[in-house]
């Protein structure tokens, strides 16, 4: 007790204080995981009304000019592209000539964009890199080929340095009503726009030809259009694809075609993308519109435009707005439970304070938490949920509309009424973004959704991934601390002779024993590494079912795994070679517990969502993790407790375990296969999803320094 | 014509008489020495012994004198000391004249005036019988107190009038441009006459008869010129030598220190008579034949003859002079509107209006048609050349074509364009160019100051358009124009919009238009070298593409997609109702492309009818393609090309004029485009990196030309190109990469020559000048440049930071590619300043878009958020810093000692809570201290207040 001789000086403080967290580690981060928890579960009630930040949107100021007129000529259109799909033959060429002819006729500019969809190629480089950088295969079947129809009106009196973009995906193959619907409402847009005189940006009408999938059109689309590849694949094309030469032969005709120009075209920066989609099934109860926002690694449109499609939709045209939902949320008990809870709980704070305004109705507490589930779970995955996560990737704000009709389109009338209203909805939203001068930057860009006019700003949502991280430092200086104490007890228990000398030697050893532990970190992070590259070799082997290169790929992970342990020297072995050491594993559970918290807190920058939901998941783990032989030695039942739950834990943080037990939960037990795992993680890689790297390389090493312990 | 005949008589009559005076004078320089009597001979008396000559003037005659020889070049000077008292109608004249046809004439005009009213000096030159160069100048001093020399200096170069020596008028010799320059043998003469009807108060002062006799004194007779015999008609060589003073350099400009005395009285003293109407103020037969005519009868009907001839034929010659104005001293205004249909159903106007200022060397700076505030802004800021347009909208150049000499000169990027070139020093260009700005700006209501700025404008030094360092070039892509830019604009026309084709400029319609581009372009010679000095020209115009009112019927039916039928007053919801009284000319122009004549002639063909074959011929009236409301004055064809383009001519009468024009059939065609279309865009995303990309693409023009020139070889098609690239956007030059039918090219292949003059962060943006050769067969090529985003400084964003940045349009021209458009001419010099703007060769020219750009920029909203931290960094670092500055150490030690001997109950109970013997808290943890008694007792007591606050409050 050296220590303790000399007087105790008062520390400072936040000295102070921080020791008196760490000595209190444990209640502190079981109240502060609690109180985590429960502001995730707050925030459906925390959610503040959206608003208009942008004064020069000014949604819904104007009254609309489309006409029924221009429904009715948009209905024509409707009819003649179905029709066509009754005609045998080219009739997807036809058709795009039908609806070029269209455009042309209006005095936009015409041109087709031929396209090879890319395909979904791993490339463990590929994270982070700019769109568009990849190398374009040459052999390339004439099949696999698809064609965009993009119009272009000018502004009459703009410079033409912006654009708006209109999106209607379309299969040239065989159309369906609803994407006849989808064109006819931008069709009627269309023709509008080219008479108005307030047009400030250019429009461009780009009819994606979805046959290949809607995503990779569109994504074509804009990389010609901001990475154009000047090595002549354009005339390989001609020489090799004579079927789809047909196009360059409709172009002989000599007056009617004359727009239509075979380069590409192109307007200026892009302002705001919108894509367009009609729902072929119809809705029950009344006209409704839902609106898909998440572009990939939970990148999120400026919530101004949300809020104008919103104002516009629902103010206006009468739909009813409407973001996904997490349908198994809403029929869930508990969350109901917990909705009354809260509603009484506003109740009582209202009865004593009538100002204050706490609470939601549990209904809306419900759905509240549903819409935010699923905006947290498309966040976290990472995925754009349609078309516009194309354009957030060249930093357009962009979001899908999907509208559908209570009436059948069989009715002439409704068909007609269904195009007024979304057109005029359509052109709401592109007199407003018109309107604006500078890019859009006034509202958020980091916020979740609890309904379309409901959103969870950074600021409040930030608060629960910090109470439920905030432990884990905590947590392992205090581990730290304990090891090191425990440690200089031991020592001193044994008598020694030469107490000073050693003491210094000690002392310095000591310090330095988190490296051994670091090492082991390091080495297992370093696996992640390796296993996240794996995917690249597997899918190298042709012909492999999902399930088979799921397997590979966990062969070779634990392959990997064993040749790394064995190559470096066994690392894991160390501890328990070398008598139990109590300290040892305390410093290696507080080492791993501050890395996870460094990837827990990086990843939280990156994409949030996935952080949060990674922060639940491994946070628990993190605490509760104790090696299982120290607790199978005593049994008590607080031991045994804890092994369960460490069991369970672990259990769950297994990502394929995680995967299935979500799915399971949210879908049924139906639909069980290995493979899903393996498509699953397929899509990420497709969309540079920073998800994946996430799970590779921080959850599965922690997971796996635990189970280790 | 008569003149001579009548001097001649004269001449002869008084012979003798004159030969008698001459040798009564014993002094060297005696009045007939030199001179004679000419009329009026017992009006004129030698006093002094022959030094001083008297003319007096009553109601029977005045008198006149002159020089025996003529003289070629020289010095000629008089003492004179004018009538005084009310000398009202009283004509004092000293003055050269050449004799016979169109002859020269030199003037000093003294007009009289009621007394008490100064004398105004009248200065006139005639050069080859043209004259109407009047000046008028109000004397600083009372001629008819004192002998005042009065001075003609005349050599090859330059006239000066001089009065005391002070040069109040200067005349340059402009012949290489067409001016004429007096050139023939001239006497010098004086004379007194009876100038009524026209000297004083345009004649409404009649002579006041009761102040008779008037008496003029000369003095001086001393002539130092060139002395040619009067028989010579021509002025021989040696009259140019520079043997002779006058002839010598130093006097074929004036030197600085007359410079600034011309002009201190150009300023100051004189005046002018108000505006003048065109029809010059009623310059009077040379009057002094008037009264010699006492004598015989017979003369006087004799004269009566001859003068009555004489009038009518001066008064045709300034007739001729007002209607087609070849002069070009003269300040003269035009008017012009160019009218042409556009194959997107859309019709292009273009006003053209020309004002146009002579020399202020020759003329002085006072302007009755042209506007002030251009002439003082060449003057000041010392311009050769100057254009500035304000442009709303894209000229769409594959619609709207891109060959003509209205796309190449009126097609302007959006946005504020202006360049100028200055005659002054190298080092001063940016100091004008600074101030010149900002003139510009006030003068037009428009941000222009901002083009001061050194990061704003470049100096091109051959990619733009030849010219030396004195050029100086910047735009403002994102000026906004608007009616503010346009009233300014429209100021500067003698009748402004109340009047004549202006008159046309109703607001709201040609600000709904699809382009609108008013433009300012201002050339002067007043600065140059060579002495080559017309003076200034003012081109003003405004290019409008308008749609006619269509009715949205014919969406369905594509067959008969007939144009819209457009008159005048549909398209601008006015006419014309007549024209500006004060321009020369006034004239409507319907331009019909090449293509759509060609397509009206097949159109003919096809229906066979009877193929007039001559649309010039007012054909296109009754032709069936449509059909014009008026009827053209004249029809004009473009000389040569297979399909020529016409041209109808209306001019402008007093009464209203409604051009209309209906279309019967429809028609398509397309407009001549540029060899190569060319179009501008940015590639990459993300805020760090792009490039610029320019691609090129052939057009129809470029495909005849490969076929004509294919045989040929080697055949090159050049481009030049000229790029501003703002600082921010920090170019890779040595990335420069082309690309032709998509295939990488070495740059040096097709680089003929190039400049870059890279950006300088804060300082000057880059500039990059190609010329370009690409082969002819090319279909399409691309260049493209790598650049880095900038990182701007806090202050440096602008305003509207979140809007991005511009890339200023790059300009493509195609220099072996005139855009010139060739009528049937007459001869006539007087051609219609369109017409001749139609001629000038000018290179096809064409701007590409304007690029937007995203910088990273900051969330402005952030300044709350960065007051906060940094208001809480700072709180805890001079907290902490106090802390230790204050922080008594020992004393603390002592305090916690007693404290400790001491454990309170609190104390005792937290340890308990904490189930931790006491000891071991108190030693292994100080966080025991934390909790100390009055600590809680505090905070229980502030969350008591606050939820009493809380509770009550609410």
């Amino acid at each position: 007790m050296a220590e303790s001789e000399t007087p105790r000086t008062k520390q400072r403080p936040i000295v102070r204080l921080g020791l008196f967290l760490i000595s209190h580690s444990l209640l502190f981060s079981v109240v502060c995981c609690a109180a985590g928890v429960v502001a995730l579960l707050l925030l459906p009630v925390l959610a503040k009304n959206t608003y208009i930040s942008e004064n020069a949107l000014m949604p819904g100021s104007a009254n609309p000019m489309l006409s029924g007129e221009d429904a009715s000529e948009a209905n024509k259109l409707v009819k003649e592209v179905i029709a066509l799909n009754s005609k045998s033959g080219a009739s997807g060429i036809k058709r795009q000539r039908l609806i070029a002819q269209y455009m042309s006729d209006l005095g936009a500019e015409v041109n087709y964009h031929k396209f090879h969809p890319q395909g979904v190629h791993f490339h463990p480089l590929h994270f982070f890199s700019s769109p568009g950088s990849g190398t374009t295969e040459r052999n390339i079947s004439c099949s696999l080929r698809g064609t965009n129809i993009v119009g272009i009106i000018r502004a009459p009196r703009g410079d033409g340095k912006e654009a708006i973009v209109l999106v209607t995906p379309y299969n040239s193959v065989k159309i369906n009503q609803g994407e006849a619907m989808s064109l006819g409402i931008a069709y009627s847009v269309f023709s509008l726009l080219t008479r108005v005189t307030w047009l400030a940006k250019d429009i461009i009408w780009l009819v994606a030809d979805s046959q290949h999938g809607e995503y990779a059109a569109v994504s074509a689309w804009l990389r010609d259009y901001h990475t154009p590849v000047f090595n002549g694949l354009h005339t390989i094309d001609a020489e090799i694809c004579v079927v789809a030469n047909n196009l360059h032969e409709a172009k002989e005709q000599p007056t009617n075609e004359r727009n239509i120009y075979d380069g590409f075209r192109r307007a200026g920066t892009m302002a705001a993308a919108l894509v367009i989609k009609v729902l072929d099934r119809n809705e029950q109860f009344e006209d409704s519109l839902s609106i898909y926002a998440e572009a990939s690694n939970g990148q999120m449109p400026n919530l101004d435009l949300i809020n104008i499609v919103n104002y516009l939709a629902v103010h206006r045209q009468g739909l009813r707005a409407k973001v996904e939902k997490m349908w198994s949320v809403i029929d869930s008990k508990w969350v109901k439970t917990l909705g009354e809870l809260f509603e009484s709980l506003g109740q009582l704070a209202r009865y004593l304070n009538p100002q204050w305004k706490f609470g939601i109705p549990a209904a809306d507490y419900v759905e509240g938490t549903a819409t935010l589930a699923s905006s947290l779970y498309n966040q976290a995955l990472g995925v754009p949920t349609g078309p516009h996560g194309a354009f957030r990737d060249y930093q357009v704000d962009a979001i899908t509309l999907e509208i559908s009709s209570r009436a059948s389109f069989d009715n002439k009338n409704s068909r007609n009424e269904f195009l007024l209203r979304g057109g005029r909805l359509i052109e709401g939203v592109i007199r407003s973004v018109n309107n604006l001068l500078e890019k859009f930057h006034q509202s958020f860009f980091l916020y979740l959704l609890t309904s379309p006019s409901k959103f969870v700003s950074v600021g409040v949502y930030m608060i629960a991934l910090a109470l439920l991280v905030a432990p884990l430092p905590m947590v392992a200086a205090s581990l730290y601390t304990d090891a090191n104490k425990l440690d200089s007890i031991q020592r001193k228990d044994k008598p020694t002779a030469s107490a000073s000398v050693a003491e210094e030697c000690d002392v310095n050893l000591r310090s330095w024993k988190w490296v051994n532990a670091a090492k082991k970190v390091f080495v297992l992070h370093s696996w992640g590494s390796v296993v996240s590259l794996l995917p690249y070799l597997v899918c190298q082997i042709p012909n492999c079912s999902p399930t088979a290169s799921f397997l590979l790929w966990v062969l070779l992970s634990a392959l990997s795994l064993l040749i790394m342990h064995l190559i470096l020297a066994s690392p894991f072995f160390h501890a328990t070679e070398s008598q139990l050491h109590v300290g040892e594993w305390a410093i290696l559970k507080s080492v791993t517990i501050s890395v996870a918290f460094i990837g827990l807190c990086l990843m939280s920058v990156i994409n949030f969502a996935t952080a949060e939901i990674g922060g639940l998941l491994v946070v628990p783990m993190c605490l509760m993790a104790h090696p299982l032989k120290l607790d199978l030695k005593v049994w008590r039942l607080k031991n045994f407790l804890r092994v369960a739950f460490n069991i369970v834990f672990v259990f769950i943080g297994f990502p394929p375990a995680t995967f299935m037990v979500l799915k399971s939960t949210f879908e049924g037990f139906n639909s069980f296969n290995v493979g899903d795992f393996w498509n699953w993680v397929e899509s990420l890689w497709a969309w540079n999803s920073a998800t994946y790297l996430y799970i590779v390389m921080v959850h599965l090493p922690c997971w796996t320094c635990k189970s280790e312990d | 014509m008569g003149f001579a005949v009548v001097s001649l008589f004269v001449f002869y009559v008084l012979l003798q008489q004159g030969w008698a005076a001459t040798t009564e004078s014993n002094i060297p320089i005696n009045f007939y020495q030199n001179y004679q009597v000419t009329w009026g001979f017992n009006h004129v008396s030698a006093i002094n012994r022959g030094t001083e000559v008297q003319l007096s003037l009553d109601m029977s005659s005045g008198a006149g004198f002159e020089s025996k020889q003529s003289y070629g070049s020289g010095f000629f000077h008089m003492n004179i000391k004018l009538p005084d008292r009310n000398s009202a109608g009283v004509v004092t004249a000293f003055y050269l004249t050449s004799k016979g046809n169109k002859h020269d004439e030199l003037d000093f005009e003294f007009l009289g005036n009621v007394e008490g009213k100064p004398y105004t000096l009248q200065t006139n030159v005639f050069a080859n019988g043209e004259g109407n160069r009047e000046q008028r100048i109000a004397l600083w001093f009372d001629p008819t107190k004192d002998f005042h020399l009065y001075g003609i200096l005349w050599n090859q170069h330059q006239i000066v009038f001089y009065v005391d020596e002070i040069p109040i008028r200067v005349y340059k010799n402009n012949s290489a441009i067409g001016v004429a320059y007096p050139s023939r043998p001239m006497q010098v003469e004086g004379s007194l006459w009876d100038g009524d009807s026209w000297a004083t108060d345009g004649g409404r002062t009649k002579t006041d008869w009761r102040y008779a006799p008037f008496i003029a004194h000369f003095q001086g007779f001393a002539i130092g010129g060139c002395s040619i015999p009067n028989s010579m008609v021509q002025i021989p060589q040696q009259c140019y030598s520079s043997a002779y003073w006058w002839n010598q350099e130093r006097y074929w400009k004036l030197n600085h220190k007359q410079q600034t005395e011309y002009e201190n009285v150009r300023n100051n003293s004189a005046t002018h008579g108000g505006l003048r109407v065109p029809h010059l103020i009623g310059h009077a037969p040379r009057s002094r034949t008037f009264s010699i005519i006492s004598t015989s009868p017979m003369a006087i009907l004799y004269l009566r003859a001859i003068l009555l001839l004489y009038l009518i034929g001066f008064c045709s010659f300034f007739y001729a002079n007002a209607v087609h104005g070849s002069v070009i001293e003269e300040e003269e205004f035009s008017e012009e509107l160019l009218l042409r249909p556009l194959p997107d159903r859309k019709v292009l106007s273009h006003f053209h209006f020309r004002s146009r200022a002579p020399p202020t060397s020759s003329n002085g700076r006072h302007h009755h048609l042209f506007p002030k505030a251009i002439s003082q802004l060449v003057q000041k800021f010392r311009l050769k050349e100057m254009e500035l347009s304000f442009t709303q909208g894209r000229w769409n150049y594959d619609l709207w074509g891109g060959f003509d000499p209205i796309s190449s000169n009126n097609a302007k990027p959006p946005g504020v364009e202006l360049w100028a070139v200055f005659a002054v020093p190298q080092h001063h260009v940016d100091a004008s160019w600074k101030n010149l700005t900002h003139a510009l700006s006030g003068l037009f209501c428009a941000s222009i100051n901002f083009l001061e700025s050194s990061t704003t404008y470049s100096a091109p030094d051959w990619g733009f358009r030849p010219a030396s360092g004195s050029l100086r070039y910047g735009t403002l892509p994102r000026e906004a124009v608007c009616t503010e830019n346009l009233t300014p604009w429209l100021k500067l026309l003698p009748c402004r919009d109340k009047a004549g084709i202006a008159a046309l400029l109703d607001r709201p319609s040609i600000y709904k238009g699809y382009y609108h581009s008013q433009r300012l372009r201002l050339t002067s010679t007043e600065f140059d070298l060579e002495g080559v000095d017309s003076g200034i020209v003012l081109e003003q115009t405004l290019t409008v593409v308008l749609q006619p009112n269509d009715k949205r019927d014919v969406m369905t039916s594509l067959e008969t997609k007939l144009h819209p039928s457009w008159s005048l007053t549909s398209m601008f919801g006015r006419k014309i109702k007549g024209r500006c009284v004060l321009a020369k000319s006034s004239n409507v122009f319907l331009q019909l492309d090449k293509g759509l004549v060609a397509e009206i002639h097949n159109m003919q063909k096809e229906n066979k009818i009877s193929v007039s074959d001559n649309l010039a011929h007012d054909g296109l009236k009754g032709n069936h393609g449509f059909a014009l409301s008026v009827k053209p004055d004249r029809v004009l064809e473009e000389v040569n090309g297979s399909q020529p383009s016409v041209l109808y001519e209306f001019s402008m009468d007093s009464e209203s004029f409604d051009l209309g024009l209906t279309w019967k059939l429809p028609v398509v065609w397309s407009c001549q485009q540029a060899p190569l279309h060319a179009s501008r865009f940015l590639m990459g995303s993300g805020n760090e990196r792009g490039a610029i990309a320019i691609s090129l693409k052939s057009t129809e023009l470029s495909r005849q030309l490969l076929h004509s020139d294919m045989i040929e070889g080697s055949c090159k098609l050049q481009v030049n190109v000229f790029q501003v690239v703002p600082w921010y956007i920090k170019v890779y030059y040595h990335s420069l990469q082309v690309f032709i039918d998509e295939r990488p090219q070495a740059v040096l292949d097709v680089v003929e020559k190039m400049r870059v003059s890279p950006s300088e962060d804060k300082v000057s943006p880059g500039v990059m000048e190609m010329i370009l050769k690409f082969p002819c067969g090319m279909k399409s090529a691309s260049i493209t440049l790598e650049f880095d985003k900038g990182f701007l400084h806090i202050d440096e964003y602008p305003p509207d930071a979140n809007q991005g940045f511009d890339i200023p349009s790059a300009i493509i021209s195609y220099p072996n590619f005139h855009a010139s458009i060739r009528f049937v001419e007459d001869k006539s010099l007087d051609m219609s300043p369109i017409l001749g703007k139609f001629q000038e060769d000018s290179s096809v020219l064409s701007y590409t878009e304007v690029l937007l750009v995203p910088l990273t920029t900051p969330d402005f909203s952030m300044p709350y958020n960065v007051i906060t931290i940094t208001c809480t960094v700072f709180a805890l670092y001079f907290g902490s810093l106090l802390n230790v500055l204050r922080r008594r150490v020992a004393e603390e030690e002592r305090l916690l000692k007693t404290q400790a001997a001491k454990t309170g109950l609190l104390a005792k109970l937290s340890a308990k809570l904490r189930r931790r013997p006491l000891e071991t808290a108190k030693s292994s943890s100080s966080s025991s201290s934390l909790i100390s008694s009055k600590l809680i007792l505090k905070v229980v007591l502030v969350a008591g207040i606050a939820i009493v606050w809380q509770f009550y409050r609410g």
